[in-house]
């Protein structure tokens, strides 16, 4: 039987409001929280407005609760706040294996722009190093709640927030989980601030969405947070129910990098595959959030797309940009949580700062606040760098009742359906390019970190394209075509990421030109490359690719989650093929940095003796692995994806083999049917010892391998291993350099990929003969 | 002119990482746009800092950028005018 999603819990802070009822209040109060800023430090306090909460740092860590000693960023805080409301107003009790979803862009850059510097010299800041990638935010709020479910941290730039609605949704609906709390995070920070100022597409003025003089957006700050349950025991309990999450869909425009295209494709796409989830025509939409962020492209684009939708039937629509300014990853939560109270309290919210209609396309917002009797659906859309594009239908409950049955034919879950591995791609610091050798000849350096060897890109990249790109970027290019290539797919059904770090070169390369020019003199290309989508973008854009198309970044949850969400898509029936990818890149300065926290070993070691080296840390690495995953079995079929899973900071050895022996036993296996354990060792010894304990007890009878001496140490390492062991089912081999002990004599039929990064985020991945 | 007109073509490629092009490469009355050499709006916008940094000379208005970048030639005539 299908399932019906409800939201029954809001959390909300941006700077129109620290709750929802403030919030509720600006909204038809037309009181904008747009204005001078007051609170982020940077050189253009007096040039540009801000939406932002007013409140410091200090005060933030006391709303929130917090310990004052710990590493808190803005980002971070914004969230527990947020969340923590959301969970007070659905009382949900927070012991029962709740899912977390959480979205950022730029995560801790807050404080990482503020100590960037001293990270590379003394590091007397130190504490805030490990704050800074995206999933820390969404660790401190699930560990400030008390959460001990799923946690995941998508980033697809502006569109973030409105796929972890999507993807809470989905885990819902397919049985995966019963409640989960979604939305995103984002703090004001002057690397968004100088970087969307390169685009020139800020104004310094109110902005002014919709409206034909429109001068760019404003930037602002926010975070909120939805209880998502299923309907029928969010009514047994008896709770309060704001509305049924009953449509969403995410599509690619794979126009441009930052630009919509004329037509607006993506956008129409996502609008219109939302309401066929929704299973309602158009005309039933009473009510549009639209993205409307105030820049001369988006504006015009939306407004084509919503033309191209709705007729001459539009809506009543307006975009609430120009209360909270943009709140990058946080907008399709924050705007959400507008669609919601629209729908509530029956009225649509103005679009503030309107008077001309835009001569393309003269479609007039909402301009007061203006009562819907009967309103039943509601849009809201978020659309991102990289052609991300997404968007959310809300709908009432009492009307949800009679269509229950219809609506969720579109998601049918067939559970079990296999998974198969049937094309694969890789650049790694071994010869990995082709597929004609496996680990014939092992590539042995002392060096401080390990680097890719690098793939001729011309071979596969236009120059014209490979200007732009960074190393990351490239070895995305070069490994996805590679998967596609071997598995005869021209254009997949959909593209799903993992990457921990993201674009670090471009990510540096902005943040050290901003801090050493005082914010001056900056260019847009390596802000516009440093967003986390970057490559799923690059990739869709190169094919031309309309589908869904998403990025986790959650440390070494990210290619674990991105493999969870692609077996979920194809369960769903919603793919047949899907391209997926995990990726990081290390730089010198990154290196550097995480020497500093004991992360990285400080001194050149060989890698081929790396688990036998006494510096503390792990030897630093980097690569790009690529997996078509498709519902049939080919030729080339590699293996069968059996099941992944999840989990973090457990409580001791006692939890992660209890955890690791359910996970076996749920896919219908026994310890002794494992064939090989790969190991994710990686010479950091108190950390390795969780490795030595397991192999020594769960896994004493098992053969077991080591693969990080091949490929380094890196957020996404776990799909390099997916990829060995992909090919070790394939041919029946194991290369003798990843040996650890006993050799199996018969068959390989299952392998088991056990990783964690230091005893905090553990994944286990489980690949099979088919 | 011709001076400036070969040193524009240096700091274009080293701006915009044209790694495969030479200065002799590009002719200065081709349009850098478009059909010529095919850049696009982010480039327009990087060549914008490459005028305020090498230059001196703000464009405030993106624009104006249009007329300006359309080749090497027009980029230089507009240094020239506007340099003090």
């Amino acid at each position: 039987m299908s399932t019906t999603v409800v939201v029954t819990g809001i959390g909300i802070i941006s700077s129109i409001g620290n709750n929802l009822q403030e919030t509720y209040n600006s909204l038809i109060e037309k009181r904008t929280g747009i204005g001078k800023i007051e609170i982020l430090e940077t050189v253009r306090k007096d040039e540009f407005l801000l939406g932002e909460i007013k409140f410091t740092h200090n005060q933030l860590i006391k709303l929130a609760g917090g310990d004052s000693s710990n590493a808190w960023t803005r980002t971070a805080l914004l969230g527990i706040i947020a969340a923590k409301q959301a969970i007070q107003d659905s009382g949900i009790d927070v012991n029962q294996n709740i899912s977390l979803i959480s979205a950022s862009t730029v995560g801790g850059m807050d404080r990482s722009e503020l100590y960037y510097k001293d990270f590379l010299t003394d590091a007397i800041h130190k504490k805030y190093i490990d704050t800074h990638h995206a999933g820390s935010s969404t660790e401190m709020i699930a560990e400030q709640c008390g959460l001990n479910g799923l946690i995941t941290t998508i980033s697809t730039a502006c569109s973030s927030s409105l796929n972890s609605i999507m993807l809470g949704a989905r885990l819902i609906k397919s049985g995966k989980t019963k409640t989960a709390i979604v939305g995103g995070t984002d703090a004001l920070s002057k690397f968004t601030l100088n970087g969307f100022n390169t685009l020139i597409i800020l104004d310094k003025e109110q902005c002014r969405p919709f409206d034909q003089n429109r001068m760019g957006l404003n930037l602002g700050e926010g975070a909120a947070y939805l209880v998502l349950e299923e309907k029928e025991s969010a009514m047994a309990s008896g709770k309060k129910i704001y509305a049924e999450v009953s449509g969403f869909a995410n599509a690619n425009d794979a126009h441009h990098q930052t630009a919509s295209s004329e037509n607006g494709d993506g956008p129409y796409l996502a609008m219109r595959n939302a309401l066929e989830l929704a299973n309602i025509k158009p005309s039933d939409i009473n009510y549009i959030n639209a993205h409307g962020t105030g820049t001369g492209n988006n504006d015009l684009t939306e407004g084509i797309a919503i033309k191209r939708l709705f007729g001459n039937n539009i809506p009543l629509f307006s975009s609430t940009k120009a209360y909270t300014g943009h709140t990058l990853g946080a907008a399709g939560v924050i705007e959400s949580v507008f669609a919601i109270l629209s729908l509530v309290n029956k009225v649509a919210f103005p679009n503030i700062n309107f008077k001309d209609a835009i001569e393309e396309v003269g479609i007039v917002p909402v301009c007061e606040v203006v009562k819907i009797e009967g309103i039943k659906h509601v849009l809201t859309n978020s659309f991102g760098f990289g052609g991300n594009d997404s968007s959310v239908v809300f709908s009432s409950v009492d009307l949800a009742e009679d269509k229950i049955q219809h609506r969720n034919n579109s998601i049918s879950t067939t559970l079990n359906n296999p998974v198969f591995i049937v094309g694969t791609g890789c650049v790694s610091p071994q010869n990995t390019l082709k597929s004609d050798s496996f680990l014939d000849d092992i590539l042995e350096v002392e060096d401080k970190f390990l680097q890719i060897i690098k793939p001729n890109y011309r071979d596969f990249i236009v120059p014209k394209l490979l200007r732009r790109m960074s190393k990351i970027v490239r070895m995305g290019m070069v490994s996805s075509s590679l998967a596609m290539q071997d598995a005869g797919v021209e254009n997949p059904d959909a593209i799903i990421t993992g990457t921990g770090m993201g674009c670090q070169v471009d990510t540096e390369k902005f943040l050290n030109s901003m801090i050493e020019n005082n914010e001056g003199l900056l260019t847009p290309t390596s802000f516009i490359q440093s967003t986390h989508n970057t490559v799923g973008g690059a990739i869709a854009l190169g094919k031309q690719n309309h589908n869904y198309n998403l990025t986790y970044v959650h440390r070494t949850f990210s290619f674990e989650s991105a493999l969870m969400d692609s077996i979920l898509l194809l369960e769903e029936g919603k793919a047949k093929n899907v391209l997926l990818g995990g990726f990081d890149e290390i730089t010198e300065e990154n290196w550097l940095i995480k020497t500093k926290i004991d992360f990285y070993k400080a001194k050149a070691v060989n890698n081929l003796k790396v688990l036998y080296d006494s510096q503390v840390g792990s030897m630093a690495g980097e690569g790009s692995s690529f997996f078509v995953l498709s519902n049939n079995e080919t030729e080339n079929t590699y293996a069968k994806v059996v099941g992944v899973d999840m989990f973090y900071k457990p409580k001791n050895s006692e939890a992660i083999e209890n955890r690791i022996s359910d996970f076996i036993q749920k896919q219908s296996l026994s310890i002794n049917e494992i064939d090989l354990v790969i190991l994710g060792n990686n010479g950091d010894s108190k950390f390795d010892a969780i490795y030595y304990d397991v192999e020594d007890s769960l896994f004493s009878n098992n053969p077991t391998a080591y693969y990080k001496h091949l490929c380094g140490e890196y957020d996404t390492s776990s799909a390099f291993a997916m990829w060995l062991a992909a090919r070790i089912i394939k041919e029946n081999k194991i290369p003798d350099i990843m040996i650890r002990k006993g050799r199996s004599k018969r068959e390989i039929r299952n392998v088991l990929i056990y990783n964690h990064f230091r005893n905090i985020n553990h994944s286990l991945i489980l690949l099979s003969e088919t | 002119m011709e001076e400036l007109i070969e040193k524009l073509k240096v700091q274009i490629i080293e701006q915009l990482n044209l790694e495969d092009m030479e200065p002799e490469d590009i002719d200065a009355e081709e349009s850098l746009f478009g059909e010529g050499l095919g850049l696009d709006s982010i480039d327009a916008l990087e060549l914008i800092v490459l005028l305020e940094k090498e230059y001196g000379i703000k464009i405030q208005n993106p624009k104006e950028g249009q007329k300006i970048f359309f080749s090497i030639k027009t980029i230089a005539e507009f240094i020239k005018e506007n340099q003090k």
